[in-house]
């Protein structure tokens, strides 16, 4: 399926979770949020969120700044 | 520069049982150093930096998870850092709602309740958005945060951002990344003058000196980025900028003579020098 991640088009095989892509992207788990299609997803709904078609996702994670 | 608000009294001290505390939305925090994490040339910088700080409060932004280079990881570190509270910032954002958003979402990554509202549409001087920013304000404290909105150097909007809720305001000394001071000196008096909040100066700030400045003014915190992280050593600065805001604090404390215009003289002028023949 074709997904919209951090504004870069991805293909993924077969089915799979929001936690199962942020594994395979090797995200440092805990330390990421998550908007999808818009919504800030909480993080302990990430296990049970099914991906779906031409899901736009956005992962975000704290970086430097003042 | 004179205000007429004065330092705490002794007996105002005894009865905080002789504590000193910075109360932030009733968190108390023993430190009046707060600490951002941008510019620092590695991770291990930075703690270095926290650690001789003495800080309690982090400052943190937030960006996409770089897909490129997931072992880029700033939350781990931090996490390591012992007794120091995460403030996300809202920096990015150009309007309330993005704000708004922003925090939400640095909420859900770290469960601190502290934002530092900071909206700034214009990359050229970074100024921030009095208006935007007052909103977003509104809308946070609604929802819980406690929320510390780095602003304009105006006493009018202090004011008002202190009725809505606000745990402090957050004037810039000058230009961020500038190291201009506090050029907005005259201003920041008027805010402590009237605040019933802490003031915090945030911004601009270059050198320790202008950090015990804001101290002896009555400031309550600073907060200090870029002087500390691009110093040469920015641990050592980070020690040396922790002395000052000590040293200013006690200043503030102690209570400064008043400024005169006209000479008033330490020693006896009594002239028994005089010559007698003359």
């Amino acid at each position: 399926m074709k997904l919209m991640v951090n504004g870069e088009q991805r293909t993924r095989e077969g089915q799979g979770t929001l936690a199962d892509l942020l594994r395979e992207l090797r995200a440092p788990e805990g330390h990421v949020a998550v908007i999808l299609n818009g919504t800030v997803l909480r993080r302990d709904r990430f296990v049970e969120t099914q991906l779906n078609e031409h899901d736009n996702i956005e992962i975000i994670a704290f970086a430097g700044g003042g | 520069m004179t205000t007429s608000r004065s330092s705490p009294s002794r007996a105002e001290d005894d009865r905080a049982g002789g504590r000193d505390d910075l109360v932030l939305g009733g968190h108390a925090f023993s430190s009046r150093i707060i600490l951002g994490t941008g510019k620092f040339a590695s991770n291990e910088t930075m703690l270095a930096a926290i650690r001789e700080s003495g800080t309690q409060l982090v400052t943190v932004a937030l960006r996409r998870f770089n897909v490129r280079q997931p072992a880029d990881d700033l939350l781990g570190p931090l996490l390591t850092a012992e007794g120091v509270t995460l403030m996300p910032n809202t920096s990015g954002a150009r309007t309330a709602a993005e704000a708004v958003r922003a925090a939400e979402l640095a909420r859900e990554l770290c469960g601190s309740p502290f934002v530092k509202v900071e909206i700034h549409p214009n990359p050229h001087h970074l100024m921030p958005d009095p208006i935007e920013t007052f909103e977003a304000c509104r809308e946070l404290v609604k929802r819980g945060f406690v929320v510390m909105p780095y602003m304009p150097a105006d006493p009018v909007l202090a004011k008002r951002l202190e009725e809505i809720g606000c745990a402090s305001v957050m004037p810039l000394g000058s230009a961020i990344g500038t190291g201009q001071g506090i050029a907005t000196a005259g201003m920041v008096s008027l805010i402590v003058r009237d605040s019933s909040i802490p003031v915090i100066v945030d911004a601009g700030l270059r050198s320790p000196s202008e950090a015990a400045a804001a101290m002896e003014m009555g400031c309550e915190a600073v907060l200090v980025n870029s002087a500390i992280a691009t110093a040469r050593d920015p641990a050592a600065m980070a020690a040396a900028f922790a002395l000052a805001v000590r040293a200013g604090r006690a200043a503030w404390r102690a209570g400064l003579m008043p400024r005169g215009d006209t000479a008033s003289p330490t020693s006896p002028l009594t002239s028994f020098l005089a010559d007698p023949g003359s």
